[in-house]
């Protein structure tokens, strides 16, 4: 059975590869990277930002952290628009927060996610971290940020049990200056209620003729091996001080790109204490580019067919989907004279027996601001915002209210779900299609950019997702 | 500090003077500014103009040409993916790949004025690595080329090299 996945990204891969554990035969369809490359080393799937207003990470009464198990059961229970809801729907309504049955969710999701890691190791990348405790890592600023998961870099620099922190800057690499991040560090330390450590900011001189204006070329230029040698013996210079316990070493994004596991453990053997990387942060997209990478290398690694096309139409027949029409990646305005010898063109046609949609959002081209309002790309499909709000066929300013801090609902637009994931001519309406499921940031009512839940949604309905698209559709 | 200098001269002006004396100069003075905008007549080409006064820092007029390229290269997210993707396979531009299209969505930057066409010319390898990575999907290389083409975007005669920046 041939199911098409439309999206490359964090959604798409996770659906493509449950589908190979399930005997069916995915084909990957994906235009250009989306918001999974751009993601910034974590994977997170209950919101927990701290002085979030909506989800916090300790219980206001028992003062106790909440962990990423607690926070997915609220979410699964008290917000009926969130696509987890859908995930997890009962017939009679919503499971409670404290129900026989809380524990579900987060089984399902750890089970994804150790899938995931599995798909990913053999390709310099691991996925660590659990729901049933809290990573407490740093960004490029010294801002905090309480993760579920992360991938290899970020993932070592829990700082909840750190007994010192040095941070190691970079010269001439753009970015915070040190004393600002680390005031701020320790503001937001305090701020959650941890004892105060020892924070020291070491400056880390590059020689000549390594790159530093900017993390990613810094990043690209140390997958070269002697390159990294440089860079070692720079850091070497660092571990003068005399060891201490607990010390964590914190560097810019900048540790390579396929290589990020190598040059850590080389790191690790020069400077005594844990070392690890700062949270990305845009314009560099370091760790949402490694991700990216090492999607890819996953999917060929599974054998799954890719196709880098952009997917223009779904085909139906009888209220089915029966193929995925394609067309050239690049638009055609956009061709120069491509090089000779390259690789044929895709198809312009797959025919499927179910199809996935995971294109995401208005940034992976799921969505459309266009002369009609907002859209969805492929189908047109209705969209609505987390508080059932109709979204498309307005212009995209008609569903942004005025005051930057309120809930947007342009942000929380997308399509709504049936308990198997199909999408709905209306929130209680019938699947438009019988066989097309979507996954990712196309589901509606939630705000990844706000939650930063993007990619834990995306992995656990991408597999679901594929679960559905793998059993119920007989021909 | 110099504006609170001139108003303190201000006030100073209209203590002495006695204040309607003062008051007459300002409209005087303000009039006489309005009349001669008024009076000159002779028709200004703004073309000219804006060469004139920006053309010397490197900043030239958008032509039709370039429009629809200024159009696609603003869609940019900055997201960086293309300089990653180009770093990664080995290219070196003097320009990175990102920056060569927010100076082509913002500015029509006359690289040839800030005498690095040549470089550019001579290092991007129009591989277009950069364009299968940018999620917006904007022609990069054409950005790259048209940025660095010597005989693009003078409106009025063709920008002559500086000897030296």
């Amino acid at each position: 059975m041939r199911v098409v996945v439309v999206g490359g990204g964090l959604a798409g891969v996770a659906a493509a590869l449950e589908l190979v554990r399930r005997g069916a035969e995915p084909v990957v369809v994906e235009a250009a990277p989306g918001a999974t490359a751009l993601s910034w080393g974590t994977l997170d799937v209950a919101p927990a930002v701290p002085g979030s207003r909506r989800l916090r990470w300790r219980t206001p009464l028992r003062d106790a952290p909440l962990t990423g198990a607690d926070r997915l059961a609220i979410l699964v229970g008290a917000y009926a628009a969130h696509p987890y809801a859908a995930l997890w729907r009962r017939p009679e309504g919503h499971v409670p927060a404290g129900g026989p049955d809380a524990g579900a969710p987060a089984e399902q999701v750890k089970r994804a996610a150790a899938d995931l890691a599995a798909a990913l190791a053999p390709h310099g990348l691991s996925l660590e971290g659990s729901l049933d405790e809290n990573r407490l890592l740093a960004d490029l600023h010294g801002s905090l940020r309480v993760a579920d998961f992360a991938f290899t870099g970020p993932a070592s620099g829990c700082l909840a049990e750190a007994a010192e922190i040095a941070w190691v800057a970079v010269r001439g690499l753009p970015g915070a200056p040190p004393p600002v991040a680390l005031r701020r560090l320790a503001a937001e330390r305090a701020a959650l209620g941890l004892a105060p450590v020892p924070l020291r900011a070491l400056e880390l001189r590059l020689p000549e003729g390594l790159p530093v204006e900017s993390t990613a070329r810094l990043a690209a230029a140390l997958e070269r091996p002697e390159a990294a040698a440089a860079f070692r013996e720079a850091a070497r210079t660092l571990a003068s001080e005399p060891p201490a316990a607990g010390r964590v070493w914190l560097f810019p994004p900048v540790l390579g790109l396929d290589s990020v596991a190598l040059q850590l453990a080389a790191l690790r053997e020069c400077l005594a204490g844990r070392v690890a990387e700062t949270l990305g942060a845009l314009p560099d997209a370091t760790a949402g580019f490694r991700l990216q990478r090492a999607l890819a290398a996953a999917l060929d690694a599974a054998g799954v067919v890719r196709h880098r096309a952009r997917a223009t139409g779904v085909e139906t027949r009888d209220g089915r989907a029966a193929g995925v029409l394609l067309a050239p990646a690049s638009a055609p305005g956009d061709r120069q004279a491509s090089a000779p010898g390259d690789a044929p063109g895709p198809p312009a046609r797959l025919a499927a027996d179910a199809v996935v949609l995971a294109t995401g959002r208005f940034l992976s081209g799921g969505l459309r601001d266009g002369p009609r309002g907002v859209a969805e790309s492929l189908l047109g499909l209705p969209l609505f915002d987390a508080q059932g709000e109709r979204v498309d066929g307005r212009p995209a300013r008609a569903s942004v209210r005025r005051r930057w801090l309120d809930l947007q609902p342009l942000f929380s637009a997308g399509v709504v779900v049936d308990g198997r994931l199909r999408p709905l001519s209306a929130p209680d309406g019938a699947p438009v299609l019988s066989n097309l499921f979507a996954a990712g940031d196309l589901l509606g009512g939630f705000d990844p950019a706000r939650e930063r839940t993007g990619l834990g949604v995306a992995l656990q309905s991408g597999v679901t997702a594929a679960r559905h698209a793998a059993s119920g559709v007989a021909p | 500090m110099s504006l609170r200098r001139g108003y303190r001269g201000f006030l100073r002006e209209l203590l002495a003077t006695g204040g309607l004396a003062a008051l007459r100069l300002q409209v005087r003075t303000g009039a006489l500014h309005v009349l001669r905008g008024l009076l000159r007549r002779r028709p200004v080409d703004p073309v000219a103009l804006f060469l004139e006064n920006y053309g010397a820092d490197g900043i030239r007029l958008p032509d039709a040409e370039a429009r629809p390229l200024a159009l696609a290269a603003a869609r940019c997210l900055a997201c960086g993916l293309c300089s990653l993707e180009c770093a990664r396979v080995g290219g070196r531009p003097p320009l990175d790949p990102r920056d060569a299209v927010l100076a082509g969505a913002r500015l029509e930057i006359d690289l040839v004025r800030l005498g690095l066409a040549g470089e550019i010319a001579g290092a991007c390898g129009a591989c277009r690595a950069c364009e299968a990575v940018c999620p917006a999907g904007i022609p990069i290389a054409r950005v790259q080329a048209r940025l660095s083409d010597p005989a693009a975007g003078a409106v009025r005669g063709r920008p002559t090299p500086p000897a030296s920046l």
